[in-house]
């Protein structure tokens, strides 16, 4: 199909989808998961999520335009991160000065089909927090650090240390548009991705402005025999460590019976 | 074949681990010392978290001496009043152990200090060792008895007050050197994954003078005590024993222990020495060249222990 051909029906499309009075317009869209639950088991080697939704109720000049755009955004559970630097002390290296930021996503994974900068203006991505530089790094203050000035050699020692172990990512050939409305992003999930509560937000933008944003819920978790050890080690501590005494001292009974020498 | 460990958070092939339980289980056959010492270096350099791979060595080595003391049962070699006093020290090292690691741990600096203290004590039992047997080799050229016995020697320590008597090692002692090397040795088992065996057993020959025979039977008699108390208590405040790993190396270990006690028969006591001290001399040096050479990225990243212990 020649390209004439294919405005004219993305014309005819949009055309159709519009509503009977265009004077209020108020553009939504749909977000959809191919995955609310993610599982970790023994063999877990990643998996790739999948976002998609349509846009609804566009402005079909804008849509012609080109005029929309949509970001796609995986956080994982927020944590303190304690960023510590290295320094030769007496000929050894020693962690020495460092840095604590708080409410920091322990993941982060973006999606768009254009470079995050062409999306909207610097200052609306910062605001938003779009991008892996724009992920908000606020200093927690203890005593020791009130009047240090932050160093932003430590925030972004903690942005590249993320992103080189695929925690942080800005995918910019991630999203797709199937039709005129209808979005798809494939965004992957490491084997070390942290368990927890995720938050999946889309991000509609008209002419570079922030528009409509929706968000799903989703959960990473450990599954079967992980799971269940883990649990135990975290909320039965005391059992888990006596358990574990018993099976060392079954393991070495077991071995004295076969291996018994005399 | 790999496999996901549920505390250590990471995936490992479970055939390195297992040849590395074997290999160790093996040394330590062959040599009578429990391993803890070369278990927990190896676990680091596959790039087990240190916190990880010294409370899991802690619950492993609850395996493999608790094997070795049945056999010393059988042939009644264990003082268990000696080892009870041992063991009273021992908990009480162990209790503080895990409150410096925890401290250190938040602190930033537990790596540094388990690295420094391996350097520290393998460099020093390396090199006494290799003095040790190369003088008693020198001994055996020249025609004289590889072992030099003291019987009836005093030091220092047989005049400290609290006297007690230990039947099976014919010892009249004081308590206070007993429960000292007790805590010593609990307080390295919490803070460095190992037994203790390697200080422990030099000391109760050489400062003790207990009788050969009943120092490898007391000394695992206490170190099992310690050791369950030790992984115990680091489940209960860091949780960082992960049972699937050491399931594999206890496995391993075990297996590779039988092996190795047989072709240790085969050599000589002082030979075997000089290879231990080569052995343990090794780690230490790969320790500490860890420890100087400069790291590949100056910053690292800990999450917030406060936050997570409290999810």
């Amino acid at each position: 199909m020649s390209r004439p051909w294919q405005l004219l029906l993305i014309f005819v499309l949009a055309a159709m989808m519009m509503p009977a009075s265009t004077a209020a317009r108020a553009e939504s869209m749909q977000i959809g998961l191919s995955a609310d639950e993610v599982p970790i088991t023994s063999d877990f080697q990643g998996t790739n999520l999948i976002v998609f939704g349509t846009l609804e109720e566009t402005d079909p000049t804008a849509l012609l335009a080109g005029g929309y755009r949509v970001v796609v955004v995986v956080r994982g559970p927020s944590e303190d991160v304690v960023v510590r630097k290295k320094e030769r002390i007496l000929g050894v290296w020693v962690n020495s000065q460092s840095r604590r930021f708080g409410s920091i996503p322990s993941f982060y994974s973006l999606a768009t089909n254009v470079e995050v900068a062409n999306v909207a203006p610097a200052q609306v991505l910062k605001d938003l927090g779009l991008g892996v530089d724009n992920i908000p790094m606020n200093l927690v203050s203890r005593a020791q650090h009130t009047f240090v000035v932050p160093a932003p050699e430590f925030s972004q020692s903690l942005r590249r240390i993320r992103a080189n172990k695929a925690l942080y990512a800005d995918n910019t050939q991630a999203l797709e548009f199937l039709s005129p409305t209808f979005y798809r992003a494939t965004l992957p999930l490491p084997s070390s991705a942290p368990v927890g509560q995720y938050e999946v937000t889309a991000y509609l933008f008209k002419n570079g402005q922030m528009i409509y944003e929706r968000s799903a819920a989703m959960v990473v978790r450990k599954a079967g025999f992980e799971r269940w050890i883990f649990t135990l080690a975290h909320e039965r501590s005391f059992l888990y460590g006596v358990m574990a005494v018993i099976l060392a001292i079954m393991t070495g009974w077991l071995a004295s019976i076969i291996f018994r020498r005399d | 074949m790999s496999i996901y460990l549920p505390i250590a958070e990471l995936s490992v092939n479970v055939f390195v681990l297992f040849a590395m339980g074997a290999g160790v289980g093996f040394l330590s056959g062959m040599f009578g010392v429990g391993g803890g010492f070369l278990m927990t270096p190896l676990l680091i350099f596959y790039s087990i978290p240190p916190a990880v791979a010294v409370a899991t060595e802690a619950n492993q080595i609850v395996a493999s001496s608790f094997s070795g003391a049945l056999a010393h049962f059988r042939k009644g070699t264990v003082d268990i009043k000696l080892g009870t006093i041992l063991l009273v020290g021992g908990i009480l090292g162990s209790s503080l152990g895990i409150a410096i690691f925890s401290a250190l741990r938040s602190a930033g600096q537990l790596d540094l200090i388990i690295s420094i203290l391996y350097v520290v004590f393998l460099g020093s039992i390396g090199t006494l060792m290799i003095i040790e047997s190369v003088n008693a080799m020198r001994r055996v050229r020249a025609g004289a008895r590889a072992e030099v016995r003291r019987p009836g020697q005093h030091n220092w320590i047989h005049g400290l007050p609290f006297k007690m008597r230990f039947r099976k090692s014919k010892l009249y002692l004081s308590a206070i050197p007993v429960l000292v090397l007790g805590m010593l040795v609990g307080l390295l088992a919490s803070i460095m994954g190992v037994g203790g065996g390697f200080i422990m057993v030099p000391a109760m020959i050489y400062l003790l003078r207990v009788p050969t025979n009943v120092v490898i039977g007391t000394s695992l008699f206490q170190i099992i005590f310690v050791t369950a108390f030790t992984t115990v208590m680091q489940s209960t405040a860091n949780q960082t024993v992960d049972v699937v790993l050491a399931l594999i190396l206890m496995v391993g270990g075990v297996i590779g222990a039988q092996f190795g006690a047989a072709a240790g028969h085969r050599m000589r006591g002082e030979q075997l020495r000089a290879l231990l001290g080569l052995l343990v001399l090794g780690v230490c040096l790969r320790m500490g060249f860890d420890l100087v050479v400069a790291p590949e990225d100056l910053f690292s990243l800990s999450t917030s222990l406060s936050e997570t212990a409290h999810r």
